[in-house]
């Protein structure tokens, strides 16, 4: 089985995996994150986003050999020193999640969002957040957390 | 909104560890030894079932076990139970028709 090395969350890691491994089973299977989440396998959810290289990716549209020598942050490297990322701190503030599965690709796309497009307004964050389904809350505290989320991340 | 008591905002307790991917799903449980179990679904609404050739399937690497509704009935394990069992006016029983976890002779 090849050999795949990358930086994970800010540690080198390298994994043997098979050419159909995905990035979502590199990551939940074979270096137990599991805050990553798989909800639908096809693309649709967001539940899998993780950041490659500081873009927002569906890692489970990502074959795990495809990140060889890439930077990949998950969920759980998100919060320094134990301090929430301010993004997680505005979903939190604003009751943005319910049951919390949707909640990691939500906030890694949010992040990659307010990188891209400092400062976003209502209809920007709505319409960047089409490739993130959440079945509990109605997205309405989820967008306002994320402009909240921008402004305190001084975007 | 009042500041304590009702109406008062208050902040869940749940949400760091879901904020931090800390949550645990059933998904996330891993367990040494874990065995993972796939369900084989009619591609009919509703059948009669001749037979069900499980003999691939369990020859296939890897597989502990195949089990059909016939299975079930050998081991002797119940249906489904009615989580809300009712009487009528003389104080007899529901009757409550058969549901097997897996379809037996019929794919209802």
């Amino acid at each position: 089985m090849p050999t795949v090395s990358l930086t994970v969350n800010g540690k080198a890691v390298s994994a043997e995996v098979e050419n159909r491994t995905l990035l979502v089973q590199l990551l939940r299977e074979k270096l137990g994150l599991t805050g990553t989440h798989v909800g639908c396998d096809t693309s649709q959810c967001g539940a899998c986003v993780v950041h490659i290289n500081g873009d927002a990716v569906k890692s489970c549209t990502t074959l795990a050999l495809q990140v060889e020598g890439a930077d990949v942050t998950t969920i759980e490297g998100l919060a320094t020193n134990g301090e929430l990322h301010p993004m997680q701190e505005a979903f939190r503030d604003n009751h943005a999640l319910q049951c919390g599965f949707c909640t990691p690709g939500m906030v890694m796309s949010a992040i990659d969002l307010v990188n891209k497009n400092p400062k976003p307004d209502e209809q920007t964050v709505r319409h960047e957040l089409e490739g993130n389904l959440c079945r509990c809350t109605g997205y309405h505290n989820i967008v306002k957390a994320i402009i909240a989320g921008g402004e305190a991340m001084g975007g | 909104m009042a500041e304590n008591g009702i109406g008062a905002r208050s902040l869940r307790k749940e949400d760091a560890r879901f904020l931090r991917g800390t949550g645990h799903y059933v998904d996330d449980i891993n367990r040494p030894g874990q065995a993972y179990a796939a369900f084989v679904r009619s591609p009919h609404a509703h059948a009669k079932i001749n037979k069900v050739d499980t003999s691939k399937a369990a020859g296939a690497p890897g597989v502990l076990a195949v089990l059909a509704g016939d299975d079930l009935a050998a081991d002797e394990i119940g249906g489904l139970i009615c989580g809300w069992m009712v009487t009528d006016k003389n104080g007899d029983p529901m009757k409550a028709p058969p549901h097997p976890a897996l379809a037996q002779s019929k794919v209802n």
